[in-house]
């Protein structure tokens, strides 16, 4: 029997079936437990006065926090040889095995993290009301700025993604290290190439209509447009592309390299 | 079948393999034998995919292991010597990792479950590290993979179970399949590894079934020191084992420990002898 070598939608359900059933009870552990923290402040903050916009603030926070621990750490198993030999012997294509782990750890992180929130935010409200007689809010699945922060999610999460696949240990502060770093070398980059663009020696050259008028160059608008372009394509395609090499490319040397 | 020409392989400046060939044919249940460091481990992960060779050519089955291609992966099972295991029971881990195995043997592993007594309430990981063992051990025979490759497979295992290992996996040996055991329990795997491959210095020291190593080789117990008229001669307690050439034709038990001994210390010999025995048969 011939097997497809590349990409297989049943592989890909197997793996991701494999990594959740695999994993149910740290995640059951895990959502008790956010829950529970949940449930404490939200009863506190209503005891004191009713804070609505609790349930979206705690959403992003889980969704961005949350979602980078459990990033850097996904592919942890990789950087252990006694569990690599195992996950990379798995009778899948390297294809299915990253789409699977992306798919989890976006998608599906997001889809759990919105699920999970609406149902703990709607509880809360009931308990809260039953208590003290006020709440702090539901979480509104409609609101277009939660799914303009997933968006933002998706895509930040490729880099934590290739942290994840890149370093051997500490994946998430190294790869909050890298990025403070990579923003601190662009911002001088930027600052040096401002100079000698703009740069006029000049203390009253930042004053008046003059900076009015720099504000207002297509060269910023077109800066602007392309920093959006490279925000939502190039960055995450980068940092994909990246990660399933570096995946495809992993080989047991007593730790993988 | 397995081919292995000019394999070579080394961890950063240190060459481990200049060189290396070997073939595997189907139906045979290899014992790999070698030194610490001789690079044991280092072939099996190679034949699983899991490293990649920096010359030479490797062939498992018609597939490149680093391509790690899921037909390729779901004709081989490799067996590490240290691995974790999920905090799921038996029967959850079947359902969810034989799947990825079209030819998966479930009346085989439920066979091998129950000979190993294995409790199937209990999660994995909790399992101690023989039972651990005797779990994936027989996942792998019912894997149904054609290459299954066993890295210390005895280590932690009790005696009982020793014996019940060897009788499963010489039951799930079949005409299309190749099982490699890697082992420094050599008396654990007498009477079920057959042909023995010894790893020395890099390079493939020794590849010959036991029927032919009975046929050039006579071990005996001696009570006198050969001196130089022996292959090897090894001191016990109540006198020498010796190895000599079998000149006279007698018939003599393998011991796969004095073998191994005898073909590090005497690598040249031993090579010269068996390859001239092998150009005589031809003629």
């Amino acid at each position: 029997m011939k097997i497809n070598d590349f990409f297989s939608f049943r592989r890909l359900w197997l793996l991701v079936k494999r990594d959740v059933l695999g994993a149910h009870r740290a995640i059951t552990l895990t959502s008790l437990t956010v829950m529970g923290v949940y449930l404490v402040i939200s009863g506190l903050l209503a005891f004191r006065d009713a804070h609505v916009g609790f349930p979206k603030f705690a959403f992003e926070l889980i969704l961005t926090l949350g979602g980078m621990i459990v990033t850097s750490r996904s592919f942890s198993e990789l950087y252990r040889p006694e569990s690599a030999s195992l996950y990379l012997t798995l009778p899948a294509s390297t294809l299915e095995k990253f789409v699977g782990r992306f798919l989890l750890l976006t998608v599906g992180w997001s889809a759990f993290a919105l699920a999970g929130m609406i149902v703990v935010s709607a509880l809360s409200q009931v308990l809260n009301l039953f208590l003290f007689g006020q709440g702090t809010g539901l979480l509104n699945p409609f609101d277009a700025e939660i799914w303009s922060r997933i968006g933002m999610f998706i895509v930040m999460d490729t880099l934590f993604l290739a942290g994840a696949l890149y370093f051997r240990k500490n994946h998430l502060v190294k790869t909050l290290l890298s990025v403070v770093s990579f923003f601190f070398v662009l911002a001088a980059v930027a600052m040096f190439g401002f100079f000698l663009l703009f740069g006029r020696g000049d203390a009253n050259y930042w004053a008046g209509e003059y900076t009015q008028r720099i504000r207002l160059m297509p060269f910023f608008e077109s800066l602007k447009i392309a920093a959006q372009v490279f925000c939502w394509s190039v960055f995450p395609a980068f940092w994909l592309v990246f990660s399933f090499f570096r995946l495809k490319e992993a080989q047991i040397r007593n730790a993988v390299q | 079948m397995v081919t292995v020409d000019s394999l070579s392989f080394g961890y950063g400046k240190t060459r481990l393999f200049d060189g290396l060939d070997l073939a595997l044919e189907p139906g045979n249940i290899y014992g790999l034998l070698g030194m610490n460091g001789a690079g044991k481990t280092t072939l099996l992960r190679l034949l699983a995919g899991l490293l990649f060779p920096t010359g030479g050519s490797l062939s498992v089955l018609g597939n490149v292991p680093a391509r790690r291609s899921p037909e390729f992966l779901a004709d081989i099972y490799y067996v590490p010597e240290e691995f974790t295991l999920p905090a799921i029971t038996l029967g959850r881990y079947e359902k969810l990792y034989a799947p990825f195995y079209p030819r998966f043997d479930h009346a085989l592993f439920a066979d091998c479950a129950r000979e190993f007594d294995l409790d199937g309430k209990k999660p994995l990981n909790a399992f101690s590290y023989g039972q651990k063992k005797k779990f994936i051990v027989s996942f792998a025979l019912a894997s149904g993979a054609r290459l299954v490759l066993l890295d210390e497979p005895t280590n932690g295992l009790d005696i009982p179970s020793k014996s019940l290992f060897r009788r499963i996996v010489a039951r799930s040996l079949s005409s299309e399949r190749i099982f490699v055991i890697s082992t420094h329990q050599v008396r654990d795997m007498e009477s079920l590894i057959d042909p023995i491959i010894i790893l020395d210095s890099g390079l493939i020291a020794f590849n010959q079934p036991l029927m032919r190593v009975a046929e050039r080789l006579s071990i005996t117990e001696e009570a006198e020191d050969p001196g130089e008229g022996a292959i090897y001669a090894e001191k016990g307690v109540t006198g020498f084992t010796v190895v000599r050439e079998n000149v006279d034709g007698s018939d003599s038990t393998i011991n796969l420990e004095v073998l191994f001994n005898a073909v590090i210390s005497n690598r040249e010999r031993m090579g010269r002898m068996f390859e001239e025995g092998a150009s005589r048969e031809d003629q």
